[in-house]
């Protein structure tokens, strides 16, 4: 197949109609990047393989930004000779036509769907899905290699090679007979199979296989549930025969209830006599009790009574023992009090009246030496009083100069020296230098001489008379002088109102004063502190209350002296203490002493009256059984009035007994017959009773169960499941045998399928013999030699190429990214050569050879001018057509640029 | 005189699993016999009608084909019917007789529940013998006293097998028991096809059950004029369905035609039940196989139901020109496969296949060659 033009509009850039033809041999596009080179390729495809009414998204992208217009194109080819046109509109009001040129004129063939067919099947593509792929270019796409392709779309690039060399060999060999039985065993096996010969989901053997184990699960399940009806009938059956053999012991155990109750019925009469003779024998034994009994406790009061009598005698001894006992006690405690009392109180209390008389001593003397103490502090205290007194009269007294005073004292010093300075600064100073020596010269007022050759300091007028020579007066020094000397003056009376107040008439008195003042405020401070000290704890007063306290406890202390011997005055505090010490352990043992015994009287005392409480109680015990042996002598005689004597009653006795006896013989006898004829029976009556309402409660619980069964039974079949169950295996043996059939049929044609496909590639794989040959040669020339061919696997996918150095063939993966493209480019014009052996093939190159160096490109030139001359119709994009000088005979067409077409 | 309708295994609610698709109407088929049963009772104005066991298939039936058989029976009222339970619907308990369903029957049925005497009147005596069990070794008409001044009709009614042939078989009934216990009829039920052995007699089932039955599809109008009287017996068919198996010879197109002819002879084809397996073992005509393609697609049109199970010997394979190239090499290859030879070659890898899909697959190429789809 090989294009003529293409017109195309509304597609992408090409808003206007535009128009490309070409040639049969080697044709260049060329225009610059985004021109729309490989729109024209786009819409080749697209126009020849797309449903016209597609509306994917690729397809939707052919319209040109921002518009709805819709894209439209038109192409005329030539297949084997025939000249065909086809036109198709996308998107807006979507149209088609196909066209053949029959006797000089477009003839219209087809529109809508069936132009799409019929440019489908003259280039054998398929229908596609979407928008279509290269998978559905059929030959085309082993030839036309585009922008969008990946250089090797596995699938496709195996789909198109075989379905290219298949068509080679249909070109070849196939005749239509053997293409009509191949084209139906292609369909017998697509129906049933995926083309990697998998049950192909949906087909019959799929469905009728996934129907089986559907089946087979119901089934199962159903079978499960009439199981289930039939373990309940199981069950039923046992409880049917439950129910008959536990009705049958019911009716028997039933007859045996009637048997026991007519015996019952018969032992009626023996049941009044045996109650009458167990009256009688209740009667002889009541009298033989009574008489037993009297006999009895006139025995037991005689027991009694001899009992009583012989615990009354160890009674009284014991009654005796114990007064015994409490004399003895109380004897005992007067011991232990006179004791106690007599001996060793009388002792202590001595004792106690030394030692007292011993402390009272020892307290006074310590009393004395606390008032001792208290009187000394309270005249330290009065000392420093007075002194503190002293100096503080003094200090008041005395006029002492403060360091106040002195300091201003010192200022004024100081001011008065600076104003004598300004004085004398601003005094006058005359000298006479006399020529008469020994000339008195005296002044008034009186003037300071400076120096002793006689020059004075005139602070003011001042009058000098010159010894018989005669006057000089001197004004003084201004009214600045005067101040100053006014405040010399100010200042030295000053100092003089000062000594004359503290009383002194220098300096140094001054600053003695002023020390003197200093000491006595030091001492005044010290003795304050003092005092301070000595009234920290108590105050004068305090103090003066203590020791008067202190005499006072002195003088009670000494009355208590008073009987004490003269000599113990006189004893030392040791000596004092010593005696003390003996006088108090003595005091302690005395003590101790008399606890003691006072202790044992009390222990005597309460055994005294332990001793005369038992002896009360004894006594009244004694009385009581007195009491008692008297009562029961008493009861004895009323009972024996009755029978006379004791002896009259052992014979009363003797005849109840008897009597009681034979009652009882006759009665023993009537009860064996009793037992036989009622008793049995009765027992053996009600255990049958219990018999039957065991068995009559089991037969209800078998009934319940029975019923519980059958409902559950008949709810269970209500399900209506065994009609089911039928239907389902029936469904399955239809299905088996139908997966039976269809499967032997498909895997006949599969059978077929497969042998055909091993066929096909024995052959294909001996054609793509020529392929690699071909690719060979130009792989040598293009490369110089470096690599001399390509390897092709199984599926003439090439997989690799050779280096005639190396053994292993180096994967296309590890060639540079030109090198690769230029391989696949090879291949394709060497498939495009082989397939063109009838008539001329388009094999279109999309901008692919950019990587291609000049030496390599100089060589691609001629490969394509070889294939372009002589098999093949060859369209290369690119944007620059200088390496593609090499190519002589070419057409360039150029592509305008900037979407505006011409 | 009584006359009486002797039926029995209705085999109400079978599953009829080997219909395939139509095992359902099969089922409905069976209750369209029974009322025709109740029709025939009716027009031969019989006395009384004896069910003699199987009336359900099993106990798991559909409720509504007990209600169906119930509603059935109940039609045959005021006629007393005695139904006696098989070993396909023993007397065992939470059985169908104890359905609800059941409850509903008429008071003019009665269950023959115990081995023991039913008087129909004072002149006819019926001698039950109802199974409690679905197999047994025991003569379930053991039971039944002999004739002793007796000068009534006496029938048994059992079901089971007649112990005439070899082998063990389940309710073995004794052979000679109508002389031995001196019945003038033994009503039996079991085997599906219509048989007399002396006066003991089987109906057969009314409607037939698969392929393999011979005689069935009847019920039986019996009169018996007194005691010791030869019963007469008049065999009625009322089935809707008929059922047959062939396994024709096929080798030319005249042998087809010889099937269709002995199809269409078996009755209208909307009531036929075919199993059809061809021998196809000595044709090599493409033309005959052709026309048992179609005469295959008109019986399955037409007819109840067909089962076409594959040729019983397959056809010869032709003489169909195979296109030379992949094909002829495929021919080639399946031809030494079949000859249980290794090809050689890549086909080799073919060589273990399954015999009968190399077969099919040639069959189906020289199909193909001979012009014909898939």
């Amino acid at each position: 197949m090989i294009v003529e033009e293409i017109t195309i509009r509304n597609w992408r850039s090409y808003r206007e109609p535009h128009t490309f033809r070409f040639d049969e041999g080697f044709n260049l596009l060329v225009g610059r990047n985004e021109a729309g080179k490989s729109t024209i390729f786009e819409a080749f495809t697209r126009v020849l393989f797309d449903r016209h009414t597609s509306a994917a998204e690729k397809i939707r992208q052919i319209q040109p930004l921002e518009s709805s217009l819709a894209p439209e194109a038109a192409i005329t080819f030539q297949v084997n000779g025939d000249r065909y046109r086809v036109w198709k509109r996308f998107l807006q009001d979507p149209a088609a036509q196909f066209s053949v040129w029959r006797n000089d004129h477009w003839e219209l063939k087809h529109e809508g769907d069936r132009a799409d067919g019929a440019v489908r099947e003259i280039l054998r593509g398929e229908t596609p899905g979407r928008a279509s792929q290269p998978e559905h270019r059929g030959l085309c796409q082993a030839l036309w290699y585009l922008q969008g392709d990946a250089p090797l779309p596995e699938k496709a690039w195996a789909e198109g090679v075989k379905e290219g060399l298949s068509g080679f060999v249909s070109l070849v060999a196939r005749s239509p007979e053997e293409d009509r039985i191949l084209q139906r065993i292609e369909e017998g096996y697509k129906i049933s199979y995926t083309p990697t010969g998998k049950v192909k989901s949906g087909s019959l053997p799929d469905h009728f296989q996934k129907k089986i184990p559907e089946l087979e699960r119901e089934l199962q399940a159903l079978h499960g549930r009439a199981r289930g009806v039939e373990d309940l009938r199981q069950e039923l059956e046992d409880l049917a025969e439950q129910q008959r053999l536990k009705a049958e012991a019911l009716k028997a155990a039933r007859t045996e209830v009637a048997a026991l109750q007519h015996k019952l019925e018969e032992g009626a009469a023996l049941e009044e006599e045996k109650r009458q003779r167990e009256e009688i024998v209740q009667q002889a034994d009541a009298a033989e009790k009574k008489v037993a009994g009297d006999r009895d406790a006139i025995d037991n009061r005689r027991r009694k009574i001899d009992e009583s009598n012989k615990t009354l005698e160890e009674n009284q001894r014991e009654a005796d023992d114990l007064q015994a006992d409490v004399r003895m006690e109380q004897r005992a405690a007067e011991k232990h009090h006179e004791t106690w009392k007599k001996t060793h109180e009388p002792v202590l209390r001595q004792v106690e009246t030394e030692l007292a008389t011993l402390q009272a001593i020892e307290r006074t003397r310590q009393f004395e030496e606390k008032a001792k103490d208290a009187q000394d502090q309270i005249e330290r205290i009065q000392a420093v009083e007075t002194e503190l007194r002293h100096r503080e009269h003094e200090l008041s007294a005395t006029p002492l100069p403060t360091k106040k005073d002195l300091e201003t004292y010192r200022e004024q010093k100081l001011q008065l020296a600076t104003l004598r300075g300004q004085i004398e600064q601003a005094a006058i100073r005359i000298g006479f230098d006399l020529q008469v020596e020994n000339t008195s010269i005296t002044a008034d007022p009186e003037a300071e001489h400076l120096t002793e050759d006689g020059e004075y300091l005139v602070l003011g007028p001042t009058t000098f008379t010159i010894g018989g020579v005669g006057t000089i007066s001197v004004r003084g020094g201004g009214s600045s002088l005067e101040d100053l000397q006014a405040n010399a003056q100010s200042l030295t009376a000053s100092f003089a109102s000062l000594f004359e107040r503290f009383g002194v008439t220098e300096e140094q008195e001054l600053y003695d004063l002023q020390q003197r003042r200093q000491d006595l405020e030091r001492e005044i401070k010290q003795l304050k502190k003092a005092l301070k000290d000595l009234t920290s704890e108590k105050g004068l007063e305090q103090l003066k209350d203590e020791a008067t306290r202190i005499q006072q406890k002195i003088a009670g202390e000494k009355s208590r002296i008073g009987a004490a011997p003269p000599e113990w005055q006189h004893l030392s505090t040791d000596a004092i203490r010593e005696m003390s010490e003996g006088r108090t352990a003595k005091k302690k043992e005395l003590a101790k002493a008399i606890e003691h015994e006072q202790q044992k009287e009390a222990e005597a005392r309460a055994a005294h009256d332990e001793a005369l409480r038992k002896a009360q109680v004894a006594s009244n015990r004694l009385i009581e059984l007195r009491t008692q042996v008297r009562g029961l002598e008493q009861q004895n005689a009323d009972a024996l009035k009755s029978y006379g004597t004791y002896e009259h009653l052992q014979e009363t006795l003797a005849n109840e007994t008897a009597t009681h006896e034979r009652a009882r013989e006759d009665l023993e006898a009537l009860r064996a017959e009793y037992k036989i004829r009622v008793e049995e029976p009765k027992a053996q009556y009600e255990d049958a009773l219990g018999v039957v309402r065991d068995l009559e409660g089991q037969m209800q619980s078998v009934r319940e169960k029975i019923i519980d069964r059958k409902a559950r039974i008949e709810e269970a079949v209500s399900e209506d499941f065994y009609s089911r169950i039928g239907d389902l295996e029936a469904s399955l043996m239809v299905v088996k045998r139908s997966l039976d059939q269809v499967t032997r049929q498909a895997e006949a044609v599969k059978l077929l399928h497969d042998m055909v496909q091993v066929f096909k590639k024995e052959q294909t794989t001996a054609l793509a013999g020529p392929v690699a040959e071909q690719v060979n040669r130009w792989l040598m020339q293009l490369t110089d030699g470096s690599y001399d061919s390509v390897r092709m696997d199984e599926n003439i996918f090439p997989v690799g190429v050779s280096n005639p150095q190396y053994n292993e063939a180096l994967p296309l993966d590890c060639l540079s990214y030109g090198t690769h493209e230029q391989v696949i480019v090879l291949l394709r014009l060497a498939m495009g050569a082989l397939l063109s052996n009838d008539e001329r093939n388009l094999v279109v190159i999309d901008d692919r050879l950019v990587n291609a160096d000049p030496i390599r490109m100089r060589r691609l030139c001629q490969i394509l001018e070889e294939v372009a001359t002589n098999h093949c119709q060859v369209v290369v994009a690119t944007c620059n057509d200088t390496p593609y000088a090499g190519v002589r005979e070419r057409t360039v067409i150029p592509v305008p640029g900037d979407g505006r077409a011409k | 005189m009584v006359r009486f309708l002797h039926t029995a295994d209705w085999q109400i609610g079978m599953k009829a699993a080997h219909a395939g698709e139509k095992a359902s109407a099969v089922r409905q088929k069976r209750f369209d016999a029974a009322g025709r049963v109740v029709e025939l009772a009716r027009e031969k104005d019989v006395d009384f009608v004896i069910l003699a066991g199987d009336t359900f298939e099993h106990h798991n039936v559909d409720n509504a084909a007990v209600k169906r058989t119930v509603d059935i029976l109940n039609r045959l009222d005021p006629i007393p019917v005695y139904v006696l339970p098989g070993n396909h619907d023993p007397m065992v308990p939470g059985g169908v007789w104890d359905r609800d369903a059941w409850e509903r029957i008429g008071s003019h049925v009665t269950l023959l529940r115990e081995p023991q005497e039913y008087r129909f009147d004072d002149g006819v005596a019926l001698y039950a013998c109802p199974l409690a069990q679905k197999q047994s070794g025991l003569d379930p008409t053991a039971w039944i006293p002999n004739r002793e001044d007796d000068d009534r009709i006496r029938i048994g009614v059992a079901h089971g097998s007649l112990n005439i042939l070899p082998g063990t078989v389940n309710f073995p009934i004794a052979g000679d028991r109508p002389e031995r216990s001196g019945l003038d009829y033994l009503a039996l039920g079991d085997w599906h096809g219509h048989r007399i052995v002396g006066r003991a007699v089987y109906p057969g089932t009314m409607e037939p059950t698969n392929f393999s039955e011979q005689g069935s599809g009847n019920v039986l109008v019996v009169e018996i004029d007194g005691a010791g009287a030869e019963p007469r017996i008049e065999a009625c068919r009322v089935n809707a369905l008929t059922w047959a198996a062939l396994t024709p010879a096929i080798s030319t197109a005249d042998d087809v035609e010889a099937l269709d002819a002995a199809i269409r002879s078996l009755g209208t084809p909307a009531s036929l039940l075919l199993k059809v397996s061809p021998d196809l073992g000595g044709c090599t005509d493409g033309k005959a196989l052709e026309r048992l393609e179609t005469l295959r697609e008109e019986i399955r049109e037409n007819a109840f139901f067909l089962e076409w199970t594959g040729p019983a010997r397959p056809p010869v394979i032709g003489e169909n020109q195979i296109p030379d190239g992949v094909l002829s090499q495929v021919d080639e290859t399946l031809a030494t496969i079949l000859d249980s030879r290794i090809p050689g070659g890549p086909a080799h890898q073919f060589a273990d296949r399954d015999p009968e899909v190399v077969r099919a697959a040639r069959m189906l190429l020289h199909r193909l060659a001979g012009g014909r789809s898939t």
